[in-house]
């Protein structure tokens, strides 16, 4: 249990050292959105020097809850904890109006657009039957957004000889409605989601998007899935031992490609390996860095929901990740987890900035490594 | 203090921002404005005994995406007499971006663009709102460094640095930033633009970037600069010496720099910084040499050869590699143990500073032991290591840390501490500031500093170039 007496009293006297880091006041370049002040508001609700308003609540949703600042704190302060506190505690009228409409869409299984009208058939050879020995489990925004990166994954796995299974309808892990506050829903959807899992008995279940493994592995409390599944992996994970095992043949390339590591898979998973050598394994391809990676990367601006709360600052970000990858030289940026590409991609149309004229192709390990492959 | 806007001018100046600039640059909403005008000064001199005194706040706040929105912002404030206090880091403190008047805070972040890595020429080209840590990652990813490395490369920027002359830790080697930058871009006081050339040296008139280098905002707005770049080393040497005391390690130091051995980076502690924060007894002195590996080899000999001669305990590679690796940033991030961030006593405020001035070798000395005893009896307690050095002389940085009770007396008391130090470093002939800046902490003494003539003339060159003066107004002491 964290002080958040102490920790916001601390955030709020600090000279802002970890401002450089966080993901959104790194893009919207407003002091008001750094950790320092994040902090700060928090305590003066704490010292009732302030009361919470609408203003205030809106800074609690500008927040990736990608835990950069924690990284780069050296006292291990973690300032993302302090404003889900404050997103918890929000309630009633404070609740921002749109948060509210958000809220009820996740309840009710709505969040985001209905599910792709392509994705049935695709998915149709694969539906487990009772009982998954290997399931793959994409999340509700690639199931809505991402038929690319669905179709990428499976034709790779098709590819490899690869044994899997995937549901017909995919249960929420929570993850939404966990980071924007709603604690019980969040608790009440995961539950139903570990039991419709746990029905198919799966000795492996590996998540394409990383924020819903980061929900099962690490956010969810209870009793959950890492207790009755032997094996939850990332797609990177997966992959890696499938290539290893399978050693498939890939076109030799002379390019350079640099990858981005997304918040959940890198900082909150550790998973910063896998991807990297999956991409070194390509014969001719050069890893370059971005100037933030590992624990320093920033977030794309997905954000946990930001994206909904704050698409203009979601663009920002997304910008500013951009213009990094492009720096490195690279004609490739790849990502670990799909939504990140997804989110990365949609940047170039919503921001029209001079320096984010595009000359960057940006897709996910999963359609890297299929596009590369010989079959 | 109030804002010398009446609100009928408010809505103009903001109808005017937005329809220059757009909507999304420009902020007039409560918590933006309050955020932008936080210091801690504001509570050190905060005669109220709960501590709860209203800070000066602006009227707007800025965020320009090109030098040409703050050419619309600054004709916009001359037309209007409105305040303009340019913003980068917020690390200077002192004061120095509090709107006294309100007015409209230019926050340069924003103006955050690489725009040209020049590897033929080894010159980078950036907008003063790049983080000096966004820049040098960058720089880094392609073999390069600006070798600009202050404890406040996360949170200070190129134009922080420039207006407040700052030092990094490898600057015994390298240089301040005044020594760094080539050619700047800066949108002076009645919204023109001035370049001056990114040339390597020049003998064509004054060199006009030392006019807006430490000037703290006062005359402009730098929106943009060229700076030498360096490839990064392809080896590092460290090396820790324990003296007998702080002159001994002093005298180590002048011997070094007269025998031409350039360390990137030399950092003496004094004798209770020694014994508090390094658990020795006398003073540490801790060496970093960098470049290639046999420079490098050649200049940790000659040093230890001065270090053997002088009777210093040789402590190999390990404390100086501890300080680049772990220590260097470390005691600037609050916990609730550190002096200068646990709780205060009920009815106290803790304070801390650091007096940072420059000398000859023999100011160090006599200004290391003699502030030790004036802090003392103000119930301050100071440590002190020097860190910055040149071939005739150093910078020693005291820091003071303590606790005062808040009240009617705390703003004497808190202005006390400065006074005796600047004083101090006044007397014994060295400059009131290295690297931090004036700000308005400062500001009274600016006058100690250049002289009353020479404070004339800024006051001068001020009236002449900002007439309205609406540059920063209340600072450097004009
Ligand atoms: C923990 C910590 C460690 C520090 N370590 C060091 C160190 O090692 N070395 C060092 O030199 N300093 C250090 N400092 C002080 C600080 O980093 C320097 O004073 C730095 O130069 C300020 O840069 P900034 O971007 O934070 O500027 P700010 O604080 O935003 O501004 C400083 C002054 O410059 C003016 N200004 C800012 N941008 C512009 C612009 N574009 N045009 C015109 N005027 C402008 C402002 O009005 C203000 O008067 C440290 C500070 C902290 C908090
Ligand atoms: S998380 Fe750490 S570095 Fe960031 S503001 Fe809080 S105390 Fe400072
Ligand atoms: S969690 Fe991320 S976005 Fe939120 S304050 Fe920390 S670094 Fe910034």
């Amino acid at each position: 249990m964290i002080d958040i007496k102490e920790n916001s009293r601390l955030c709020s006297v600090c000279p802002n050292m970890c401002r450089d880091f966080c993901s959104v006041a790194g893009a919207t370049r407003h002091e008001a959105d750094s950790p320092k002040h994040k902090g700060a508001f928090v305590k003066e609700v704490i010292d009732e020097k302030n009361s919470l308003d609408a203003a205030m609540v809106d800074y609690f949703y500008r927040c990736a809850m990608c835990k950069a600042c924690r990284e780069a704190c050296e006292t291990d302060l973690d300032t993302s904890e302090l404003v889900l506190s404050a997103r918890t505690g929000v309630k009633g009228d404070l609740i921002p109006s749109k948060l509210g409409a958000v809220r009820e869409n996740i309840v009710s299984g709505n969040m985001y657009a209905d599910e792709l009208s392509d994705l049935k058939s695709l998915l149709k050879p694969h539906l487990a039957k009772g009982k998954a020995h290997t399931l793959l489990y994409f999340g509700r925004k690639l199931r809505c957004e991402g038929l690319a990166a669905i179709t990428g994954i499976l034709s790779l796995l098709d590819k490899l000889n690869a044994e899997y299974s995937v549901m017909e309808t995919e249960p929420d892990t929570g993850q939404l409605a966990y980071f924007l506050g709603f604690a019980e829903d969040a608790r009440a959807l995961a539950e139903t989601c570990n039991r419709e899992i746990e029905a198919l008995h799966p000795q492996t279940l590996v998540v394409f998007s990383a924020d819903d493994l980061r929900m099962i592995k690490k956010e969810f409390t209870g009793p959950g899935l890492s207790q009755t599944i032997p094996v939850i992996q990332s797609v990177p994970e997966f992959l890696l031992e499938l290539i290893n095992k399978m050693k498939p043949a890939f076109k030799d390339t002379t390019e350079k490609v640099s990858y981005h590591d997304s918040c959940a898979l890198g900082r909150e998973l550790r998973v910063f390996e896998a991807p990297r050598e999956l991409i070194r394994n390509v014969p001719g391809v050069t890893l370059v860095e971005m100037a933030f990676n590992r624990d320093q990367a920033p977030c794309c601006g997905y954000g946990m929901g930001l994206d909904i709360t704050h698409p203009e600052i979601k663009a920002k970000m997304a910008a500013r990740l951009r213009i990094m990858a492009m720096q490195t030289g690279a004609t490739t940026l790849v990502t670990g987890c799909p939504v990140c590409s997804i989110v990365l991609n949609a940047a170039a149309v919503t921001d029209m900035s001079d320096q984010n004229s595009g000359g960057i192709e940006i897709i996910d390990i999963a359609q890297f490594l299929e596009r590369r492959l010989i079959v | 203090m109030n804002s010398i806007l009446t609100d009928f001018y408010k809505v103009a100046v903001e109808n005017e921002l937005i329809a220059a600039l757009g909507r999304d640059k420009v902020s007039t909403s409560f918590i933006d404005r309050k955020v932008y005008s936080s210091d801690e000064l504001v509570e050190w001199t905060c005669p109220s005994p709960d501590g709860d005194c209203d800070p000066p706040i602006a009227d707007f706040v800025v965020w320009p995406d090109t030098a040409q929105d703050v050419v619309e912002t600054i004709k916009i404030a001359n037309r209007h007499r409105v305040p303009v206090i340019p913003m980068c880091g917020a690390a200077q403190n002192r004061g120095s971006i509090l709107p006294l008047h309100g007015g409209i805070i230019i926050d340069v972040k924003s103006l955050h663009r690489i725009i040209a890595l020049d590897t033929e020429n080894h010159t980078v080209t950036v907008q003063a709102g790049v983080i000096c840590n966004e820049l040098e990652a960058f720089l880094n990813t392609q073999g390069y460094t600006m070798n600009h490395l202050p404890q406040s490369q996360h949170i200070s920027g190129i134009g922080g640095f420039l207006s407040a002359r700052s030092a990094g830790v490898v600057s015994t080697k390298y240089g301040k930033i005044t020594e760094m930058v080539l050619g700047m871009e800066v949108v002076l006081p009645n919204g023109d633009i001035m370049r001056t050339k990114p040339v390597p040296n020049s003998a064509a008139g004054p060199n006009f970037n030392y006019l807006f280098m430490g000037a703290e905002g006062t005359l402009g707005v730098i929106t943009e600069a060229t700076f030498k770049i360096h490839l990064l080393p392809e080896a590092r040497m460290f090396r820790s010496y324990l003296f007998p005391d702080y002159p001994a390690a002093v005298n180590a130091v002048r011997l070094i720099m007269r025998r031409g051995v350039m360390p990137a980076a030399i950092r003496i502690s004094d004798e209770l910084e020694t014994q508090v924060f390094h658990k020795h007894k006398g003073s540490l002195m801790i060496a970093m040499f960098d470049g290639f590996e046999e420079l490098c080899a050649l200049e940790a000999k000659e040093a230890a050869g001065i270090a053997a001669s002088l009777n210093a305990q040789d402590l190999g590679e390990k404390p100086a590699l501890e300080w680049w690796e772990k220590k260097r940033f470390s005691v600037a991030f609050p916990s609730s143990e550190h002096p200068a961030f646990a709780l205060p006593i009920p009815g106290f405020v803790r304070v801390n500073g650091c007096i940072d001035s420059a000398g000859s070798f023999d100011y160090l000395v006599a200004v290391q032991r003699k502030l030790r005893t004036l802090m003392g009896k103000l119930n301050m307690f100071v440590v002190s290591h020097s860190s910055h050095f040149y071939h005739t002389g150093g910078m020693i940085y005291p820091r003071f840390i303590g606790q005062l009770m808040r009240g009617p007396g705390l703003p004497a008391a808190y202005t006390e501490i400065w006074k005796q130090g600047i004083l101090l470093s006044h007397e014994l002939g060295g400059t009131i500031n290295h690297h931090h800046g004036i700000g308005l902490t400062l500001a009274r003494y600016m006058n100690l500093e250049l002289g009353n003539e020479g404070m004339e003339n800024f006051r001068k060159i001020k009236r002449a170039m900002d007439p309205n003066n609406i540059m920063n107004p209340g600072k450097l002491g004009l």
